[in-house]
């Protein structure tokens, strides 16, 4: 909110050009972007000076040398804008789930899904995801055996996953939705399989979220920071 | 996670993108990008009557331009993609919220996309000035005037900004479209530090002494 005193007594010291450009162009982190704002709030001449800077930033974007998309298209936009503009139950979410029930999930499955803290009567929103990048959440089964490890993996209607590579096999079989990679498309009750040294990017399918469960051996070699974050959640 | 530390385990190697942005701008002929009016007219389509070809136009215009802006703020390609994505849904959505008489439809972009850039990559708490705020409203008058006026402004920065000389416009772009200190730009310049940062403020003060001469 701007306060009164904005109108009777103007700042007569200001933001430097090159604290607003941090700012205007997301840079500044939290202190500075709130010590800004809050001069901003005060002084109706750095507004106008952040107006211009953004103007300024608006150009410079027009002026960059565009990349171009790989994954997305303009039907994964509108997808999207359906899936969020539709309410309830579809909502690009997998429409079994969100129906209450899960036909989608194989039986043999059943009793992992029970063990989940919200218990069997929960729907897939409510079962422990843990982010693993914008779009992509797991959750890590308890499996004994010294050779593969379980996990569920959701990547939401139309987002991209993570692109990575193998150390070993991975084994993928897609139970609600869809995703495509660099080897093709897999559906509900496909299995995609990954060896040793090969490197894809899935992107889920815009009908639906795509949940699979994911098994994966070898030993585990993570790089970036994506791999940093899944390395953490191993050592919970 | 309950696995034995020892235990061999799956694993998902993430790959570096390909290739690293180099930040070089690209100087469109003139003709090829849309003007400022054309860009009102797509946002004004979708606000009115939710025009999909409006919003193909913007998609195919800012998408790479707004996927080049994440990745040369570090952004991986799939996060970068992601957020444009995202980016559209919002014009898409609040495309009734633009108001021509405050912002130019380039600079409306610009923070949309930066705004979420913020949001979904950094994920903290940014301090934001709101600026719906009406006690905040410096131009009490709203015209058709005014937004001609913001057009024609947006127009002629892009022209001024092809005018600056090489060395400032290239500060500007990395003051803007890298995620780096101004201190990392002064080390990869080789200029001091104050003069990168005195170098910045005259190019902003020459693009406004361009702006206030026309
Ligand atoms: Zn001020």
């Amino acid at each position: 909110m701007a306060s009164e005193h904005a109108a009777t007594s103007l700042p007569r010291s200001h933001l430097s050009d090159d604290r607003l450009i941090d700012y205007a162009s997301g840079a500044a982190d939290e202190a500075l972007a709130l010590l800004v704002a809050s001069h901003l709030d005060y002084c109706p001449d750095c507004r106008k000076r952040l107006a211009e800077i953004e103007a300024v930033g608006g150009a410079l974007l027009d002026s960059l040398a565009p990349a171009p998309l790989e994954c997305i298209t303009l039907d994964s936009v509108l997808a999207r804008i359906e899936a969020e503009e539709t309410p309830g139950e579809s909502a690009g979410r997998c429409r079994d789930a969100r129906s209450g029930g899960r036909d989608w999930l194989p039986g043999p499955l059943k009793p992992y899904v029970e063990e989940f803290p919200a218990g069997a009567a929960a729907t897939v929103e409510d079962w422990p995801w843990t982010s693993l990048a914008r779009g992509t959440d797991m959750i890590d089964l308890p499996v004994s055996g010294r050779c593969f490890s379980a996990l569920l993996l959701r990547v939401r209607a139309g987002a991209v996953g993570p692109r990575h590579g193998h150390r070993g096999n991975e084994l993928v079989l897609v139970m609600c939705g869809s995703f495509a990679d660099e080897t093709g498309t897999y559906q509900r009750g496909d299995i995609a399989q990954n060896g040793p040294g090969s490197e894809h990017r899935p992107v889920a399918g815009t009908e639906s979220d795509c949940i699979c469960l994911v098994i994966m051996d070898g030993p585990m070699r993570l790089a970036g920071p994506f791999g940093r974050l899944l390395s953490a959640l191993w050592q919970r | 996670m309950r696995l034995d530390p020892g235990l061999s385990v799956g694993q998902w190697l993430v790959v570096p993108p390909a290739m690293p942005f180099n930040g070089a701008m690209q100087r469109e002929t003139p003709g090829t990008a849309p003007n400022e009016a054309v860009l009102n007219e797509w946002i004004g389509a979708i606000a009115e009557r939710r025009d999909r070809a409006a919003l193909a136009a913007l998609f195919d215009h800012y998408g790479p331009r707004i996927k080049a802006y994440l990745m040369h703020r570090g952004s991986d390609e799939a996060t970068a993609e992601e957020v444009v994505q995202e980016v559209m849904v919002t014009l898409w959505r609040r495309a009734e919220t633009f108001d021509p008489t405050r912002a130019s439809a380039t600079t409306w972009v610009f923070t949309v996309a930066r705004n979420k850039r913020v949001d979904l990559i950094r994920r903290e708490k940014r301090p934001a000035l709101d600026p719906d705020d009406p006690t905040l409203q410096d131009q009490p008058e709203r015209s058709a005037d005014l937004s001609l006026e913001l057009r024609q402004d947006a127009e002629r920065l892009r022209n001024a900004l092809q005018t600056l000389p090489e060395e400032q416009r290239s500060l500007l772009h990395r003051a803007f479209f890298e995620d780096k200190a101004h201190s990392a730009i002064a080390a990869e310049t080789g200029l001091p530090l104050g003069t990168v940062k005195s170098r910045i403020r005259l190019a902003m003060a020459r693009l406004r002494t361009q702006l206030q001469d026309a």
